[in-house]
């Protein structure tokens, strides 16, 4: 039998390799770009654009402030958040759901499931799909504040101020797209507009004083999903399109494309530039792709 | 016997690790230490079987293994009779906890014949526990030789038993950090990989290589996880906090198998080959290492 004191000595050998590995992987932590971030202040509004396949997803970060905008189609979006968010940052001051379709709405409910939402904006639309019903559900399990999306409407989540466009209150559209919010988001002087699925019809009756510098196309890019009066009136500086690889609508569109194309704006889309991520400091911006 | 109070508390570990950790780290800990495979981001499973490291969340009795040698070593100070029921009790109620397929199974009752061995003073004859186990899983449950997970967990231990101790005496640098990985490594996928690629058709030259930078981290993430999700079930407003050390071994196991899973290299199909070369694979094979085993016997002898 193996004898008391030769166990312990093994034991503690163990414990301070395993003290070792340990530290050194701490450091290699502090390696990672989101630790650097946050390291180096973290001061600037962060906008990522996530590739989650045929869908939209996107989380604009302030310092420890998050909010969500749409979940895309899948689970996928709870890697992007583990990958962005600090490791003990499990809370997600915002969550908005534009409109109860699947590819903005599936991978919400892992995220109110599996972190602290503080509040949920969105519409109360009529919309008869098991997927609505399970939203619904975690919302309310969730015990979170619930904001009824309605134009006019400002809500301020630290520094970052978002303003509803749309819809009108008692608002209704046999088309649920045109029932979603459409959202201007401002952060000092940089201002950028989530249209969600919205198409022409209601992208004709939205008006924006504001020069927009960033722009979330409507509606995957489709053919009915961009305004160009819109466009003209906000002359935004850049675009970015959140759709999937060879999906089978055929977004984006060509006649999409060729619009941006004509105005002069530069066109970011997931299914070939991966993630997108736009970085303000309040006056200008940049921006970085997975691709 | 009632036992669906286990699903209810696996369910609840699972809930506890998924609200302290994102994906796939929640996926990745769920998978090594109770063997949960729902909820696998698609991307990382895949990049987990083109390392050739799948086999941490698939195919692992390691966690049976490691339980075993924690509670043989935390409870020393209790005679040894009555410390082989307690870890024995501990580990049938693990066992039932995760789930009793094969691969656990195996490594529950190989562990506990060792285990019968190192505390009643007897001579730790691997193989024949290893052969009991077998024998006797077969008896009970006969379907279990055409599933591959038994297959494949049959494989690597008897790689372990018979290949080590041999590449152990061949190779230099005893003593050398990672040199045990290694060889342990290499002595499963010696083993395994003809039926894995007979089975999926691929090969994957990487795998050592990742499974040695990646493995010395799963006793370590099965002993944290296993610990923190229990403090995390009794005290759920911490548990994000509780999850950090686990997640600092998780997040590194994840860059490594992303890294070389990118990479597309090492990794190679294999057009279809007939069961009667696996079977000669392996009859060569074991006349290879009973030839070595003469050898290093005569070497005894005559020293």
């Amino acid at each position: 039998m193996v004898s008391l004191p030769d166990i312990n000595r093994k034991t503690i050998e163990k414990l301070i390799l395993g003290v070792l590995l340990g530290t050194f992987l701490l450091i290699f932590w502090t390696l990672t770009p989101r630790f650097s971030a946050y390291l180096s202040g973290g001061e600037d509004l962060l906008i990522h654009f996530y590739d989650i396949g045929q869908g939209d997803a996107a989380l604009i970060e302030k310092g420890s402030v998050q909010i969500l905008i749409d979940g895309g189609p899948n689970d996928r979006i709870l890697t992007y958040l583990g990958r962005d968010l600090l490791p003990w940052d499990r809370e997600i001051e915002l969550l908005v759901l534009t409109h109860p379709q699947a590819d903005h709405m599936a991978g919400l409910i892992p995220v109110i499931e599996r972190y602290k939402v503080g509040k949920i904006l969105y519409y109360p639309s009529v919309y008869d799909t098991v997927g609505y019903k399970n939203f619904q559900e975690a919302v309310q399990k969730e015990g979170a504040e619930v904001l009824w999306g309605q134009a006019g409407g400002v809500i301020r989540v630290g520094e970052i101020s978002l303003q509803v466009l749309w819809p009108p209150a008692n608002f209704h559209s046999d088309n649920v797209n045109n029932e979603g919010i459409v959202i201007l988001l401002y952060y000092q002087d940089f201002e950028t507009l989530f249209l969600g699925d919205a198409e022409k019809g209601v992208q004709s009756r939205l008006h924006i004083s504001v020069d927009t510098e960033l722009i979330k196309v409507g509606h995957h890019g489709s053919s009915n999903g961009s305004y160009e009066p819109l466009l003209r009136e906000i002359s935004p500086d850049l675009a970015v399109v959140s759709v999937g690889a060879k999906n089978s609508y055929g977004h984006p569109h060509q006649q999409t494309i060729d619009l941006f194309a004509k105005i002069g704006i530069p066109l970011l889309r997931t299914d070939r530039n991966g993630t997108v991520t736009v970085q303000s400091d309040g006056r200008s911006f940049w921006y970085d792709t997975e691709r | 016997m009632d036992l669906s109070f286990l699903d209810s508390l696996r369910e609840a570990i699972a809930e506890t690790v998924r609200a302290g950790l994102p994906e796939p780290q929640a996926s990745l800990l769920l998978g090594t230490i109770l063997g949960i495979k729902s909820g696998f981001p698609p991307d990382f499973y895949e990049s987990l079987r083109i390392t050739g490291t799948l086999h941490v969340v698939v195919v692992s009795g390691f966690n049976i293994t490691v339980i075993i040698n924690t509670l043989a070593q935390a409870l020393v100070f209790i005679p040894s009779r009555l410390r082989f029921f307690i870890t024995l009790a501990f580990l049938t109620a693990f066992v039932l906890l995760v789930g009793a397929n094969a691969p656990v199974v195996r490594a529950a009752i190989m562990g506990s014949i060792a285990l019968l061995g190192t505390i009643f003073g007897r001579q730790n004859d691997a193989l024949r526990a290893f052969l009991i186990a077998a024998i006797g899983m077969l008896i009970f449950q006969p379907s279990w030789a055409a599933e591959l997970s038994f297959q494949l967990s049959f494989l690597a231990t008897l790689g372990l038993i018979l290949v080590f101790p041999r590449l152990d005496q061949l190779l230099p640098g005893k003593g050398l950090l990672l040199r045990e990985t290694f060889l342990t490594t290499i002595s499963a996928q010696i083993l395994v990989w003809p039926l894995l690629a007979y089975h999926f058709g691929t090969v994957s030259v990487l795998s050592p290589v990742v499974n040695v930078l990646v493995l010395w981290t799963i006793p370590i993430i099965t002993y944290i996880g296993l610990v923190t999700a229990t403090i995390g079930l009794l005290v759920s407003n911490i548990v994000v906090l509780l999850m950090i050390p686990a997640r600092v071994f998780l997040d590194y196991f994840i860059w490594i198998v992303e890294r070389f899973s990118a990479l597309k290299v090492g990794y190679f199909a294999v057009s279809q080959f007939s069961w009667v070369a696996l079977i000669l694979y392996f009859v060569v094979l074991g006349g290879g290492l009973w030839f070595l085993y003469q050898i290093s016997t005569e070497k005894q002898l005559k020293s």
